[in-house]
């Protein structure tokens, strides 16, 4: 259950994506975030929706591996859904008792979810094309200017690296002490929410535990392979902007202004 | 007690195009008092099936029966399938969490619903079969060493009061003496308390050692279950699944073929040294 | 000059309440005196918790003696300015194979040691690539770590330190949560590196097995060295190797078996052929 979450995995395969300088995907993830506010409406929505789309049939990962990671935000879909639809004033279309469904609602929650779902798919796509090392070297680069008053991107940049590529370890750690107590009599589905609480102890004092023990190794093992932060330090995989990434900041553009158009014009 | 396997398969993923066939077709018979030895190459299928045997996982298709029960039915209280047949997992010692030894091991019985006067009972009992010596009872788990963290831990579970207990590789990282010590204690578990033990193991030495049935799985199916002697005579087979024979056997198939009269069926070095000996005599 | 040379070196485990004030001291190694030499293959052998990590932990400047020194070709760990150049000279490889591997691609966990001693990009990657078939990972350089095995996990690992190309590479229980594969090939690398590219090894294990192919082993216990040679010489003591809860081969056993039943045999047999051999002059077939 836990391993479904595919957010913030990297899957290997070969694309242009997956080629793509980092910088450009996250300016990319911006220009998708401008996109959606600034096109409002169905031309706009096509518009957005059919750039998502050929984006994931141009990344080569399948479509249904992206799906499944997006079973952990579903729940949050649906109460979004229905907060909209039942919330919302104006035209009455159809009611039971209390709860209303209005015309505006309807609009409201496709228009909602549709946003939803292209920002997770967009995100999703991101971390998916992109190895985490990348995608921080591309942060660190992007904000890299953010140095000189002194904020330590190099540092939070490796620190979200880190937090990522521990996110499968810590998970596959939380089902084995799951088993482990569930082999000693534990329960942690039933109860009401107090008794659910207490019996989340001896999963997650264990699980501190290790990811303390794991966290201690770890930086030992970096301070062993002489890392000292961002000073001095060389890259492997250098961010150059190249030819296909200047067509591809020019097609973010003509997108960008797509949107921008359907917004005013329609 | 004993515990039927009928045509156990189990899918991981079924659903998807990863979908791996974890268990295939599994016929297996666990009576009980048995000392079983289960190998296996890493990711031959050993973990699936001990978790079956205890209802964490629940077979994709074919039957369980547990003392004449169905445990695959809905209503089967898989509570009681825990109680009776213990799982000590890979490195045990890192699910403990209580502030102290006692403590700890009293989570099990806890979870069953005792009072807590037979909660300290049982926890006694069972850290007294696990070998921890009474004034430990009182420290934090955290403070002890490796090998007596994993006592503790293999102790919290037999204060379930298990009639089957498996273990996944209880010496993992400890070093030879302590290695020595978990497998005797095992080993009491079975002869003085009567416990059916299944051993899951990397080390051919240690299984020919200690148990009297070796059970011997890859790629999701059990391809021998028999006496340790006997299987230890397909060396070939073993070798193809990535496993090995005990260092005696290899031995002895070595002297057999310079020439020398002895028998191949050897697996520990007391038979082996019992074996040389006449063979240098004639 | 020894590659690694210690004197007298002592360290304490010190044990801290809630104000900050030290609450018992620990001594974890007692004046240990041990010198590597250049191309050396050492192990280190010892029960759980007789001082064998610690020591190991010293000799690339991770923890400071308490008192005596280290020197690491010819550099003293105690000098702050020279922590980096020991690490770099001195590489580790720990025992938990998730726990030391940055990258999320086999390739740039490789490059990660390189990248933070500032090797020109262009270097990095011939290192990479050279240290990577070194270990046999090469196919492998575009999977990520997760999805590798233990013993895979740690052969990236060691390649990792190769990059850096240090003098000596300290393995501290590298096999210790692998399986009998992944043991023998992490072991097969080790050597590899030593002879063929002649990298010095210090390999800690409590794998007897394992000890056969280092030309000097010592023995520890308690944080002192109680035993030092080679293997042929210390596993001709296998009582007192007991005592200090370790074993000898199986096939060093059943030698010492069969000598104590009266069969003439020398000590320390170490392998299958050694003992075929042996017995084969008993019988008079040669």
């Amino acid at each position: 259950m836990l391993k479904d979450i595919t957010l913030g995995q990297y899957y290997h395969t070969e694309s242009l994506l997956h080629r793509m300088d980092p910088r450009v995907k996250l300016l990319g993830i911006v220009a998708i975030i401008i996109g959606i506010f600034a096109g409002n409406n169905l031309i706009g929505g096509l518009i957005t929706g059919s750039f998502v789309m050929i984006l994931i049939a141009m990344s080569r990962v399948p479509l249904r591996f992206m799906l499944k990671g997006m079973k952990a935000i579903v729940i949050f879909l649906i109460i979004t859904v229905i907060f909209n639809l039942f919330l919302t004033p104006g035209t009455v279309i159809w009611s039971f008792m209390r709860f209303k469904i209005t015309m505006e609602g309807v609009r409201l929650a496709i228009q909602m979810a549709f946003r939803l779902i292209f920002l997770i798919l967009a995100s999703g796509l991101l971390t998916l094309t992109t190895t985490p090392n990348n995608l921080t070297d591309g942060l660190e680069s992007l904000l890299g200017g953010l140095k000189k008053f002194r904020v330590p991107v190099h540092e939070v940049a490796m620190m979200m690296s880190i937090a990522l590529r521990f996110i499968p370890i810590l998970m596959d750690e939380t089902d084995k002490i799951m088993k482990a107590q569930m082999a000693r009599g534990a329960d942690f589905e039933s109860g009401g929410i107090l008794k659910r609480a207490k019996s989340m102890v001896p999963l997650l004092v264990p699980l501190f535990i290790s990811a303390f023990r794991r966290a201690n190794d770890l930086a030992m093992a970096m301070e062993a392979r002489c890392y000292r932060g961002g000073v001095g330090r060389t890259k492997m995989k250098p961010l150059i902007y190249k030819k296909r990434d200047y067509i591809s900041l020019c097609v973010l553009a003509l997108y960008l202004t797509a949107c921008i158009l359907a917004g005013i014009y329609w | 007690m004993s515990i039927v396997l009928t045509n156990v398969s189990h899918i991981y993923d079924s659903n998807s195009e990863m979908s791996v066939k974890a268990l295939d077709n599994i016929d297996l018979t666990i009576n009980d008092g048995d000392f079983i030895g289960l190998i296996g190459h890493t990711g031959s299928g050993k973990s699936t099936l001990i978790q079956h045997l205890n209802g964490l996982l629940k077979p994709t298709s074919g039957e369980i029966i547990v003392d004449g029960e169905n445990i695959c039915e809905k209503k089967y209280p898989l509570k009681t399938l825990r109680q009776k047949v213990g799982l000590v997992f890979q490195y045990p010692e890192h699910q403990l969490f209580e502030m102290t030894v006692l403590d700890d091991v009293c989570f099990g019985p806890k979870n069953l619903g005792l009072s807590s006067e037979e909660c300290r009972e049982r926890a006694k009992k069972a850290l007294e079969m696990a070998g921890i010596a009474e004034e430990l009872y009182g420290s934090s788990p955290f403070e002890l060493s490796g090998g007596q963290k994993r006592r503790v831990a293999i102790a919290g579970v037999l204060a379930m009061e298990p009639k089957v207990l498996i273990l996944d590789e209880p010496t993992a990282g400890l070093d030879p003496r302590g290695r020595d010590e978990i497998l005797d204690s095992i080993s009491k578990l079975h002869d003085e308390y009567g416990l059916t033990v299944i051993l899951v193991s990397h080390s051919m030495e240690d299984v020919a050692n200690y148990v009297s049935r070796i059970l011997v799985m890859n790629k999701g199916k059990l391809i021998f279950d028999d006496i340790p002697s006997k299987v230890f005579m397909h060396i070939e087979e073993l070798e193809s699944v990535g496993l090995a024979a005990p260092q005696m056997t290899y031995i002895m198939n070595r002297l057999k073929s310079i020439g020398m009269d002895v028998n191949t069926d050897i697996t520990t070095i007391g038979e082996a040294t019992a074996e040389i000996l006449r063979a240098l005599k004639c | 000059m020894s590659l690694i040379k210690t004197d007298k070196l002592s360290f304490d485990y010190k044990k801290y309440d809630e104000n900050g004030n030290i609450e018992s001291v620990k001594r974890a190694l007692k004046d240990i005196d041990f010198t590597v030499e250049q191309g050396d293959f050492v192990t280190i052998l010892g029960s759980n918790g007789s001082g064998k990590s610690t020591l190991a932990k010293h000799l690339n400047a991770i923890f400071m003696p308490a008192e005596g020194t280290v020197m690491v070709d010819g550099l003293d760990t105690r000098d702050a300015a020279n922590t980096w150049e020991v690490r770099k000279r001195a590489g580790m490889v720990f025992q938990n194979p998730d726990n030391q591997i940055i990258g999320q691609v086999v390739e740039e966990d490789v490059g990660f040691g390189p990248e933070n001693i500032g090797i020109p990009t262009s270097e990095i990657w011939e290192r990479v690539e050279e240290s990577l078939r070194v270990v046999g990972m090469y196919e492998f350089r575009k999977h990520s770590p997760n999805k590798l095995s233990g013993g895979q996990k740690q052969r990236v690992s060691i390649a990792g330190i190769i990059a850096m190309h240090p003098k000596c590479i300290i393995l501290d229980e590298p096999t210790a949560m692998l399986d009998p594969n992944g043991r023998k090939d992490v072991i097969r690398a080790a050597r590899a590196l030593n002879e063929v590219e002649n990298v010095t090894v210090i390999l800690i294990t409590h794998y007897m097995e394992e000890v056969i192919y280092s030309n000097k082993v010592i023995v520890m216990d308690a944080g002192e060295i109680r035993m030092t040679g080679t293997p042929k010489e210390i596993f001709s003591r296998a009582d007192e190797l007991k005592e200090l809860r370790l074993d000898v081969p199986q096939i060093t056993l059943l030698a010492l078996n069969l000598k104590k039943n009266g069969v003439d045999l020398p000590d320390g047999i170490l392998t299958i052929d050694e003992l075929v051999t042996e017995l084969k002059k008993l019988k008079g077939w040669n």
